[in-house]
């Protein structure tokens, strides 16, 4: 049994300590939002916070991270359903095309913005997730975008 | 459409101003976007695609309109994020001459496509060919229904249509200051008739095609709401992995399953002649099955095939009689150098639902299921459904969740309610569809 906290609910599960977050978030709670890339911790699809820390969820066993704060692209708004300032520069700036990388780039972005509140590029940078519509032009202007927002 | 002002110079992409408006009762986001001079279209909704049943406002199979005046406009293509779920609309309500924030798209049923004889015409999305090959029929489609709901305000005053004008969504009959809202005539406007379908508009004359507008699919991609195809989910849903032979044209030779003893979970293991599958009740432990097999294959004619072969065979068929399009830039040279690799970020996927009760769930609009990416292919799955009937399967709902394609990743797909060696097929049959497209049988495409 592993007891998760999500986005503030508690869910006990009987599931193996070694399953990857991702599909306990998947599969077992039916939080579809975090996606599967490739399964490997390098594409980033699957990024989600960890007590505040963006981590790779496809690569992280559940049993490391019972109890903690999980937050998942679901939670990232807050509960009266006002968007993070990350969300509303990603719909200011029409950032996604396919979509599918953008849970985790949103994830990414505002974990990047709690630790470093106004990024320069280098910083951005440093965010390695992949983006294959290459949307990271506006993905980079979002950020500064959000940063600005916060301030 | 009056009211719609010439984007200038200044109010490009970077300078839109967007306002959020409140939160919908379902708990999403309902955005609103500040557009100058253009309220936006509702965001599009998580819904894989629209109720199949046609309602009496329905003007024609595109667009269906409300009496509060909410226009709703069937999207053809899969939204990939080329933004066929925003220009597919627009080319509607270019020539319905509406306005643009009654607009709620949605993406039409591939079941009604098929029951209606193609209504909807290719649905596949490929190609670049979302706009490309139907903005004449959706512009046709718009230009019709602004014709009908005309003739059926004209009806109602009992004067000649030609007297009457569509404006921002209203018939006017200007000699008599009489005005009716589309809502208000729709439901006469679906049994109108015409007798010769109405011209389409020429550039010159667009409104709103050209303008930079926001995209209806972004609010659903910024929290999670977006349903890709992997998101499939529906009760008693079991997961299939599978292995193929690395060497197209190999064979399975033998499979050592002692690595699965302990493993939670595992339904199945299914040989097939060039493939091995794990069927199991969680993704995550149906891609460890898989892995915990030792496979021996046969590779077959195929095993000694290597990259330089490939390439030389390419370069080969560039050195055959070619005509000269056009010629600028260095071609060559750039051939040379480039290492383009095109492969999405998402796996290769499918969803398949079958049994007695799959035709059923097709009808109430698979509620549960993939939505932006609902079906790639929709011709396809006459495909699989002549598959699935040769198995003794009544019918089958399938869809092609594979809106992202990538070869390296482990394919995989989801299966509610059937046999697993069915399972594997697919699964198999999918996977060499996207690595060897000439293996499948080629799929009429309906025109």
């Amino acid at each position: 049994m592993v007891t998760l906290k999500v986005n503030g609910k508690t869910h006990a599960l009987d599931i193996e300590g070694e399953m990857p977050l991702l599909w306990a978030l998947r599969d077992e709670i039916g939080l579809t939002g975090t996606k599967f890339g490739c399964g490997i911790a390098q594409c980033g699809a699957c990024t989600v916070h960890v007590d505040g820390v963006a981590m790779r969820s496809c690569s992280v066993p559940v049993a490391s991270v019972a109890g903690k704060n999980i937050t998942t692209i679901e939670g990232l708004a807050s509960a009266d359903g006002k968007l993070h300032p990350v969300q509303a520069a990603w719909v200011a700036e029409d950032v996604p095309q396919c979509g599918y990388c953008q849970s985790g780039q949103i994830m990414a972005a505002a974990a990047l913005l709690k630790e470093k509140p106004n990024p320069t590029d280098a910083d951005i940078n440093g965010i390695t997730n992949i983006c294959r519509c290459g949307t990271y032009i506006r993905i980079r202007r979002a950020i500064h975008r959000a940063a600005a927002t916060k301030a | 459409m009056g009211h719609i002002e010439p984007v200038t110079g200044q109010d490009t992409l970077s300078r839109r101003k967007f306002i959020i408006t409140g939160v919908s009762a379902a708990g999403g986001f309902a955005l609103g976007f500040a557009f100058p001079g253009l309220a936006s279209a509702r965001p599009l909704s998580a819904a894989p695609w629209s109720n199949d049943a046609v309602a009496s406002n329905e003007i024609n199979a595109w667009i269906v309109i409300d009496p509060d005046e909410t226009i709703t406009i069937r999207i053809p293509h899969a939204e990939m994020g080329q933004g066929a779920g925003t220009s597919n609309p627009m080319l509607v309500a270019e020539e319905l001459e509406c306005d643009w924030a009654k607009i709620k798209g949605e993406f039409a049923s591939p079941n009604r496509n098929v029951r209606e004889n193609n209504v909807y015409k290719d649905q596949n999305t490929v190609g670049s060919r979302g706009v490309a090959t139907s903005w004449q029929y959706l512009q046709q489609a718009g230009a019709s229904a602004r014709a009908r709901l005309v003739q059926a305000a004209a009806n109602r005053w009992n004067v000649a249509a030609s007297e009457c004008v569509a404006e921002n969504g209203a018939v006017l009959h200007k000699a008599s200051n009489r005005r009716f809202t589309y809502g208000q005539i729709a439901a006469d406007a679906s049994k109108i008739k015409l007798d010769k379908e109405p011209e389409i508009k020429s550039p010159d004359q667009f409104k709103l095609i050209g303008k930079p507008l926001p995209r209806l699919d972004t609010p659903v991609k910024v929290n999670g709401e977006a349903k890709f195809g992997i998101d499939t989910k529906v009760p008693d849903t079991v997961y299939a992995a599978i292995m193929s032979c690395p060497v197209v044209g190999g064979t399975l030779a033998s499979v050592d399953e002692s690595g699965l003893a302990g493993k939670r979970g595992i339904i199945k293991v299914v040989k097939l002649k060039d493939a091995v599958a794990v069927v199991a009740d969680n993704t995550w432990r149906a891609m460890e099955g898989v892995n915990a097999l030792k496979i021996n294959w046969n590779y077959g004619p195929g095993a000694n095939t290597d990259s330089a072969q490939m390439k030389q065979f390419y370069r080969d068929g560039l050195s055959e009689p070619m005509v000269e399009a056009r010629k600028d830039g260095d071609a060559a040279g750039v051939l040379a150098i480039s290492r383009y690799l095109h492969h999405g970020i998402g796996p290769g996927n499918r969803f398949h639902r079958l049994g007695a009760d799959a035709s059923a769930y097709d009808e109430q609009g698979h509620g549960e299921c993939g939505s932006l990416h609902h079906c790639r292919l929709p011709s396809l799955v006459d495909h699989f459904a002549a598959f699935a009937s040769a198995s003794s399967f009544s019918s089958v709902s399938s869809r092609f969740c594979s809106a992202f394609i990538s070869l390296s990743a482990l394919p995989y797909l989801a299966v509610s309610g059937c046999d697993a060696m069915y399972a594997a097929s697919c699964a198999s049959r999918c996977l060499r569809a996207w690595t060897m497209p000439k293996v499948l049988k080629p799929v009429s495409v309906p025109v």
